[in-house]
This record gives structure tokens, C-alpha cells and sequence, in this order.
């Protein structure tokens, strides 16, 4: 009996260092998952921030790349990329700390009609994620000039009540309410990726593109403040009047457009903004194009505008601003018949309730206020690609 | 004559040696009190931070693909009030209200000569007093 109470000296010793060798296992291996939990913690952090530098840094570029490809530099870049070479983008720091304080690296290599962007952020070194982001020069699909109104952005309408005779489309998402949607009586698409076009940024690239050989010019330096005839086969060179405009007419002025016959084209090269306001008004005779080309905003909300014939006899184009967004404005209770192509101009249009507008607009973003209807009239491709740039387009993501 | 022979094997332990040992042990205990709590409690953190981190994603690609920064759309994809504050300097410092979960704003910056519009979202995670931050560019 005392031999066998004996034989159970040290088994407590033996006990405890069980039990601790125990603890020390589970603590080891709970500190070990603990740590690869904050180290995965830390390193989806530092990827995803690294994976936004990257995809950010595409955009930047694609951008550069699709909003410059008029100008001669990046127009002989792309040249050089579709032939085959390769083209790098220096390395910048992100200062945004919400980028990680990321960088960097951007490849674009290229093939005719294609360019490929290689992007890969680094953040604090060690984290990288790249994404390729491909732009083509393809065809838009839906083709912009087939709605009564293709945006950019948005489509919004606020109060009032609205009739679209005809389709919309935007590249944001809907804004417009099922009810107003049963407004609308033709197709209606949200979220688009057809590429949206460009004017050409200078007058002297959009005649070039044109094929207008005018036969006289006529200069109006200090722009138009009141009653004026324009004759077709002229372009008219209107400088700015005043506070930025080169045509501001008000107080019973009338604009008067003698267009001639189907073919004919009157050009107004605008440098600086139209405004159409009061109890004024613009008379276009005959059947000929007349063509805005509006270096700023334009206001349209004058008492009268006599047009027969198709809305493309009108044709308002705006290229985009230095600085800032530039804005097409219609109101009150004038109906007008235009084809407006500003894709990088907010248009706003200002229902009186008995207006209508008939014709197309590609505006970057439309807002509808009040009453009013658009009556879509539509421009064929092969009419307004001459005047465009034909857009490259993002196209596809890849990992 | 027994007793005699066991008496000297029941010798208890000294007050000191009690001392000692319940400190050793207290010491033991502690420890792994400490490695289990800190450990647990980083698992769960990091659990936390990682949903934040997904979440912060999940708006960011939203208005990524969407182009939409209204308070109203985030809303209404997240189901949560979301506050969107309009100069993202502020975004920072911006500490948790007690009330929304998700604040963001939108900015710019300038890369390649072009001037993009990004948008940034903060997630606050735990008992708001931790949060993550992601930004990407708004196509």
C-alpha cells in the first residue's frame, strides 16, 4: 500500500508540464493563425489599394490617350503603337494616401485599331497587381445618332410632364422613374459602352474633315448683337462682343439665314458663346445647312424660330472647353428643330409646355425641366462620322 | 511503528513554496490568458477589417461601373445610410458618428495630364473606432 503511494512521486510534475506543453501548443497555433490572419489582413489591404493604383492608372492613360488623339502628339503616338511599338509612362506617385501611397507602371503596346494598356500598382513595394485594359477604334454599337437623345452620363427629367416621340441612351445609370420611362415611346438604354464621339476641337480640323471649300469668308470681329442676314457659301468668322459672347441677340433681333437649296451650307465659326434671347428669333430660308460651330455655351430661349424642313438642316456643334463643362440651355416656349452634337456639353432644356424640339442631341448629360417633347429625328452615320472623331473606346478588362 | 516510517513523507509544503508556485502559475495563467485574448481578438479584428475591406470594394466598383456618386444610389445598393462629404479633405479625420457606417467623397486627381475623378470610400469596422480606405477612379 505505502510501496504503491510511493510509485506516484512526480506524477503531478509530469501532469503540468502535460498540461503546459498543451497550452503552449494551442497558444503557439492560435498565435500563429492569429498572425496569418493580420498578415492576410494586411496584404488585402495592400492589394486591393494596389489593385486600384493599377486600374487607375489604365483609366489615366486610355484617357490621355482618347481625349488627345486629335492632337498631333498623341496622334503620331498611336501611329507608332499600331505599328507595333511600345510606349511607357513614368512612374508617379500616388499622393492620395487612400491609393496606398501607391505607384505605377504603365506599358501600352498596340496593333492597328487596338492599343493594349498594361497597368500594374505597387504599394509599399512589395504588394503588386497588374490589369490590361484594351481600347479599340470601333464602330459605336448603338450608334449615337439613332436616338433623340444620347448622353454621355445621365438622363434626368424633374416636374413637369414630358413626351419623347422616339429613343434614348446613356452611359450612366438610370435616373429616369419607371413612370417617366412610359414617356418615353421608343427604346430605352442605360449603362451603354459605345463610345461617344468628339467634336473636332478646332474649326480649321472640321472644315479639313468636312470637305467645305467656301467661297468667301466673312469676319465679324466684334460678334452680333442684332438683326444679321447670313448667306450660304460663306463661313462667318465671329469674334466675341461681349462678356463671351459672339452672337447675343435680344429685343425683337431676328437672325436670318438665307440657306439656298439642298447641298448649300452656311458655316458660322462662333469663338465664343450664342445666345438667343428675349423676343428674338432665327429665320432660315430656303433648304440648305446651315452649321454652328460653337466655341462655348449656347442659350437658346428667344421668341421665335422658323425652319422648314429636316432638323439636320441645323446642325450645332460644341466642342469641348478648355476649362469647365460647357452648357446648351433651351427655354421657354419656342420649338425648336436642331441636331445637336456636344458630347462633352451638359444640355438643359426648360419646358414652357407647348415646345417642342425635334431633331437628335449627344450631349455628355441632358436634364429635363417643366413640360416639354422631343420628336426624334435621326442623323445618319455617314453624315456625321466625317464631322467626328471617331472614338477609340475602352473596350475589355483582363487580369 | 508505521506512523512512525510514513511521517516524513507527509511533510506539506511550506507557505513559500505555496507562494512561489501560485505565482509561477499566476504568471502561466496570465500569459496564456493574454496570448489566447490577443490572438482571438486579432482573428476577429481582422475578420471585421476584411468584411470592411470587401464592403469598400463592393461600393467602389459600383460607382466604378454605375458612374453614379448619389447618396440615394449607395443607399440603396448597400441598403445603409450612407454620407457623402464634399470636400475629401475632410475624409481623413472623419471619425465614426455612431450612425453611418459609410462615409465617402469625391475628388480628383491629376495623372497623365488628365485630370480624373475618383471617389473614396472610408468603412468603419468594430466599434467604429478602426476603418479602411480605398479610392479608384470614376471611368
Amino acid at each position: 500500500m505505502f510501496r504503491y503511494v510511493n510509485n506516484e512521486k512526480g506524477s503531478a510534475l509530469i501532469l503540468t508540464l502535460i498540461i503546459m506543453v498543451v497550452l503552449v501548443i494551442i497558444g503557439a497555433t492560435l498565435a500563429t493563425v492569429s498572425m496569418a490572419e493580420v498578415r492576410q489582413g494586411i496584404r488585402h489591404e495592400k492589394l486591393s489599394q494596389a489593385h486600384y493604383v493599377s486600374i487607375t492608372a489604365a483609366e489615366a492613360v486610355a484617357d490621355y490617350l482618347i481625349s488627345n488623339q486629335t492632337s498631333s502628339e498623341v496622334k503620331n503616338m498611336i501611329a507608332f503603337l499600331e505599328a507595333g511599338g511600345t510606349v511607357t509612362f513614368p512612374n508617379v506617385d500616388f499622393p492620395n494616401d487612400s491609393f496606398g501611397n501607391g505607384t505605377y507602371q504603365v506599358a501600352v503596346t498596340g496593333q492597328p485599331g487596338s492599343l493594349t494598356i498594361q497597368s500594374t500598382g505597387v504599394v509599399q513595394n512589395d504588394f503588386e497587381k497588374s490589369n490590361t485594359l484594351v481600347i479599340s477604334n470601333v464602330y459605336p454599337d448603338p450608334f449615337w445618332g439613332e436616338y433623340a437623345v444620347a448622353a454621355k452620363t445621365f438622363i434626368e427629367a424633374a416636374g413637369g410632364s414630358f413626351g419623347i416621340t422616339g429613343s434614348i441612351m446613356s452611359g450612366g445609370s438610370q435616373k429616369l422613374t419607371d413612370s417617366q420611362l412610359n414617356n418615353v415611346s421608343g427604346d430605352t438604354i442605360f449603362n451603354s459602352t459605345s463610345g461617344f464621339p468628339m467634336v473636332k476641337p478646332t474649326f480649321d480640323e472640321f472644315i479639313a474633315e468636312y470637305g467645305y471649300a467656301p467661297s468667301n469668308t466673312v469676319v465679324v470681329s466684334n460678334g452680333i448683337t442684332g438683326n444679321y442676314t447670313f448667306n450660304h457659301g460663306n463661313i462667318y468668322e465671329i469674334g466675341t462682343a461681349s462678356h463671351g459672347y459672339a452672337i447675343n441677340i435680344g429685343g425683337g433681333d431676328v437672325l436670318t439665314f438665307n440657306t439656298g437649296s439642298d447641298g448649300d451650307i452656311t458655316m458660322l465659326n462662333l469663338e465664343g458663346s450664342l445666345r438667343q434671347g428675349g423676343n428674338s428669333g432665327m429665320t432660315f430660308v430656303g433648304h440648305g445647312t446651315v452649321i454652328f460651330y460653337v466655341d462655348g455655351d449656347i442659350d437658346l430661349s428667344g421668341g421665335s424660330w422658323n425652319q422648314v424642313g429636316f432638323s439636320g438642316n441645323v446642325l450645332f456643334y460644341v466642342p469641348k472647353g478648355e476649362t469647365g463643362s460647357r452648357s446648351v440651355l433651351f427655354s421657354g416656349n419656342t420649338s425648336y428643330q436642331a441636331h445637336i452634337i456636344a458630347p462633352d456639353a451638359q444640355m438643359i432644356y426648360n419646358g414652357g409646355g407647348s415646345n417642342t424640339f425635334t431633331g437628335m442631341a449627344v450631349v455628355e448629360y441632358f436634364k429635363g425641366h417643366g413640360s416639354f417633347s422631343i420628336l426624334q429625328e435621326p442623323e445618319s452615320s455617314d453624315d456625321l462620322n466625317a464631322l467626328l472623331v471617331w472614338p477609340w473606346i475602352k473596350h475589355l478588362w483582363t487580369n | 511503528m508505521t506512523s512512525r516510517t510514513v511521517r516524513p513523507n507527509q511533510q506539506g509544503m511550506t507557505l513559500i513554496e505555496i507562494v512561489i508556485a501560485l505565482a509561477i502559475l499566476s504568471i502561466l495563467v496570465l500569459s496564456f490568458f493574454l496570448i489566447f485574448t490577443t490572438s482571438f481578438a486579432h482573428i476577429f479584428r481582422m475578420g471585421s477589417k476584411t468584411s470592411a475591406m470587401s464592403d469598400a470594394q463592393e461600393v467602389i466598383d459600383a460607382v466604378y461601373i454605375s458612374r453614379d456618386t448619389s447618396e440615394a444610389y449607395l443607399d440603396a445598393i448597400r441598403d445603409e445610410d450612407f454620407l457623402k462629404l464634399t470636400d475629401c479633405v475632410d475624409l481623413p479625420n472623419y471619425a465614426y458618428d455612431g450612425t453611418h457606417r459609410f462615409v465617402y467623397c469625391v475628388g480628383s486627381e491629376t495623372l497623365v495630364d488628365s485630370v480624373m475623378t475618383t471617389v473614396t470610400v472610408k468603412v468603419f469596422y468594430g466599434n467604429g473606432s478602426e476603418s479602411v480606405v480605398l479610392s479608384s477612379v470614376i471611368p
